[in-house]
């Protein structure tokens, strides 16, 4: 169970200071880690929103999983989410990671048709591979949704 | 390259070792179907071969044709640029079950990736004395998975670990965010 208790203005500041640090860990499972290598460089620069790279799963906010999940690798994914510490977020980025992509279950035997089966995911990123402003722009709606802002949305009935 | 002599030198230490020769595919390379009971033979011929020397297994390919299991070899030597691929075909004794094939490791060590990953994939076990166990070992696939995924008869898993092999656009088959 999740305790929770409520704070009105300094609330608002914690969730500003948190929306713009979120350091991450990203788990290069697919091909769109190179598409989020390149966000991280110099042209695209995450590194201006506050996000730093981290190679400890305890030190960071947000886990960005960047393209397919394979049965295998599954388990190894929920132990990295489990070991981050609260509050934590999950990006999925890219097609693969959203629901399967070009590996959905009618063609694969192998991979997960999506992360949110095995971890909460907060945004996706759609794509094959998302452009590095794609996942920028993921990012921005992360941290509105961080701040309590609405963010654009799109549900499928 | 003299391909008829190869074989004619073949048929001498092996008797009936070797069914026939053809062009593979549209390439200019020489396939060599043989008999599957002689492939550890035959392999070790075509190493010890003087005029060959067939030292490097580069590849090692399993097909499934229409319920016969073809296994093809890709030799190549790296002292005289000869190449040569051989093939050869098993029929499982009941459809989705292993069957035993002879193993090539000891003598192109290279192969043994390649054999465990065509035992994971096509239930084919690769052994080097047909009395071994029937036992496939996992280290490609997760552990617990059931079947052999490459052959045409295999059936894609609806479950596996808790984890639904299907997509529904419902969210109600996914995991709460903890926002
Ligand atoms: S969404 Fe496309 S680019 Fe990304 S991992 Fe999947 S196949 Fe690769």
């Amino acid at each position: 169970m999740v305790e929770s208790f409520y704070l009105s203005t300094i609330g608002k500041v914690l969730k500003w200071a948190q929306s713009r640090s979120l350091w991450y860990i990203s788990t290069g499972t697919g091909c769109c880690a190179d598409e989020v290598l390149d966000a991280m460089g110099c042209r695209y620069d995450l590194e201006r929103f506050g996000c730093l790279p981290q190679v400890d799963p305890r030190q960071s906010d947000l886990l960005i999983v960047c393209g397919m999940v394979s049965y295998k690798a599954a388990p190894h994914l929920k132990r990295l989410y489990d070991e981050m510490l609260s509050p934590k977020y999950v990006l999925a980025v890219g097609a693969c990671a959203n629901c399967g992509g070009p590996f959905s279950p009618e063609f694969s035997y192998s991979v997960v048709p999506g992360v949110d089966q095995v971890i909460p995911v907060d945004v996706y990123v759609p794509g094959c591979p998302p452009r590095p402003e794609a996942i920028m722009n993921g990012l921005i709606a992360l941290q509105e949704k961080i701040c309590g802002q609405e963010c654009s949305r799109f549900e499928i009935e | 390259m003299d391909k008829n002599a190869l074989v004619s030198r073949l048929n001498k230490i092996i008797p009936g070792g070797v069914l026939e020769t053809r062009r593979f595919g549209r390439s200019e390379n020489t396939s060599i179907w043989i008999e599957a009971q002689a492939v550890q033979k035959i392999a070790m011929a075509l190493k010890m071969d003087t005029e060959m020397k067939l030292d490097w297994l580069e590849n090692l390919s399993v097909v499934e044709f229409e319920k016969v299991f073809i296994v093809t070899y890709f030799l190549r030597s790296l002292i005289t640029r000869h190449s040569l691929v051989i093939r050869a075909s098993a029929v499982p004794v009941s459809p989705g079950s292993e069957f035993l094939f002879p193993s090539v490791r000891n003598i192109w060590p290279m192969g043994l990736p390649m054999e465990e990953e065509a035992e994971e994939m096509f239930g084919i076990v690769f052994s080097l004395n047909n009395e071994t166990q029937f036992q496939v070992k996992v280290n490609r696939l997760p552990e617990n998975w059931k079947g052999f995924p490459l052959r045409k008869d295999y059936v894609f898993p609806s479950q596996f670990e808790d984890i639904t092999h299907s997509r529904s656009f419902n969210k109600s088959n996914q995991k709460k965010s903890s926002l």
